[in-house]
């Protein structure tokens, strides 16, 4: 039945950088979660979408599907917190930046 | 003590939208501090929740899956959730649409304080 | 418009606020908008419970809300908070005369992608 949400969840988390990552119904309740994430941080994440939902009205946001679900990113050192909603689910992803051989 | 807790509560209750009460008693039901949004709870249900949770708990222990810490009931203008951190029972009662997953990521946030709430109940 | 401040080239808006939550100075599309300020302080409140062992407590100094043509930059800084509102379209120059917006441009679209992955998905 999840397979597909499984599988989902191992593509996010094999990319660059990418610690841990879950997924989140309508309820704030933890669908899946791959990595080195707490499900527990399904419900505030989905919290800051439904907040951040309410910065821009509906009216003001254009027919982009992008538009109507902002990315959103919290950063905190070399680490970053990605929320994204899309209809129902809400995903979410941490991310660390490791020692990169470039600049930084 | 008991102004610090009431305000980091009703902090709680603002901070998750839809959420009406947070209620914490002891196991007979007995209230020990309940902060709420002005409206909307029907405050004479509650008394019976509580020893109806203690007994709903004390079952779903009995399923063989370990201790029951949490039950969420869903209504269709309501959704309840209760904790059982014995000796204290902690209610939250919440619109259907409120967001049940971080009324449950709440739970370790309030630990440290319903500490001093025990120590008060076990004297 | 003589008065309002240039915080970075490409900006359609931004507010200035204390760490209540008081409005010290804004200007452009976020001119007096104290509903958008609330919905900020309403947003870092939350911040502030996410996850500790990843994120400790306040320590996330920056967010970024991205929708596509443009996105919002919060930044908390010396008991401040400032937010600004950017264009994407303009980013092309921005990127190469400022290095703070070249950052902010390669984040956001860092998130970009991510939010397409997500796509996917549903």
């Amino acid at each position: 039945m999840e397979t597909q949400l499984e599988k989902v969840l191992s593509d996010i988390v094999t990319q660059q950088d990418t610690v841990g990552a879950l997924l989140a119904n309508r309820q704030g309740l933890c669908l899946g979660a791959k990595g080195d994430i707490n499900p527990n941080v399904s419900g505030i994440g989905m919290a800051i979408s439904d907040q951040v939902a309410a910065l821009e009205p509906k009216s003001a946001v254009s027919t982009q599907p992008e538009a109507r679900h902002p990315t959103i990113c919290l950063y905190s050192g070399n680490r970053r917190c990605v929320i994204q909603r899309n209809g129902e689910i809400t995903g979410i992803i941490y991310k660390q930046h490791t020692a990169a051989p470039a600049s930084d | 003590m008991s102004d610090d807790i009431k305000k980091y509560f009703n902090g709680l209750l603002e901070k998750v939208s839809g959420l009406h009460v947070i209620q914490i008693t002891d196991r007979d039901g007995v209230p020990l501090l309940r902060v709420s949004q002005e409206k909307n709870v029907d405050f004479a249900l509650m008394p019976s929740f509580i020893p109806t949770f203690t007994t709903a708990c004390d079952q779903a222990s009995k399923l063989g899956l370990g201790r029951n810490k949490t039950i969420i009931s869903m209504y269709s203008n309501y959704q309840v959730v209760q904790m059982n951190k014995l000796p204290l029972i902690l209610t939250f009662v919440g619109s259907e649409n409120c967001n049940t997953g971080h009324i449950l990521a709440l739970e370790h946030q309030v630990d440290g304080y319903l500490e001093d709430i025990k120590q008060a109940v076990t004297e | 418009m003589d008065k309002e401040k240039i915080i970075a080239p490409n900006q359609i808006g931004y507010l200035i606020m204390k760490d209540d939550g008081g409005v010290l100075d804004s200007g452009g599309d976020l001119k007096n908008d104290v509903r958008s300020a609330n919905v900020i302080m309403g947003l870092l409140n939350l911040t502030e419970s996410i996850d500790e062992d990843f994120m400790p407590n306040s320590s996330c100094e920056r967010i970024t809300i991205d929708y596509g043509q443009h996105y919002y930059s919060i930044c908390m800084s010396n008991r401040r908070i400032y937010v600004v509102k950017l264009s994407k379209t303009h980013t092309q120059n921005g990127a190469t005369s400022s290095s703070s917006s070249s950052t902010s441009y390669n984040d956001a679209a860092e998130g970009n992608n991510i939010g397409s992955s997500s796509t996917v998905m549903a």
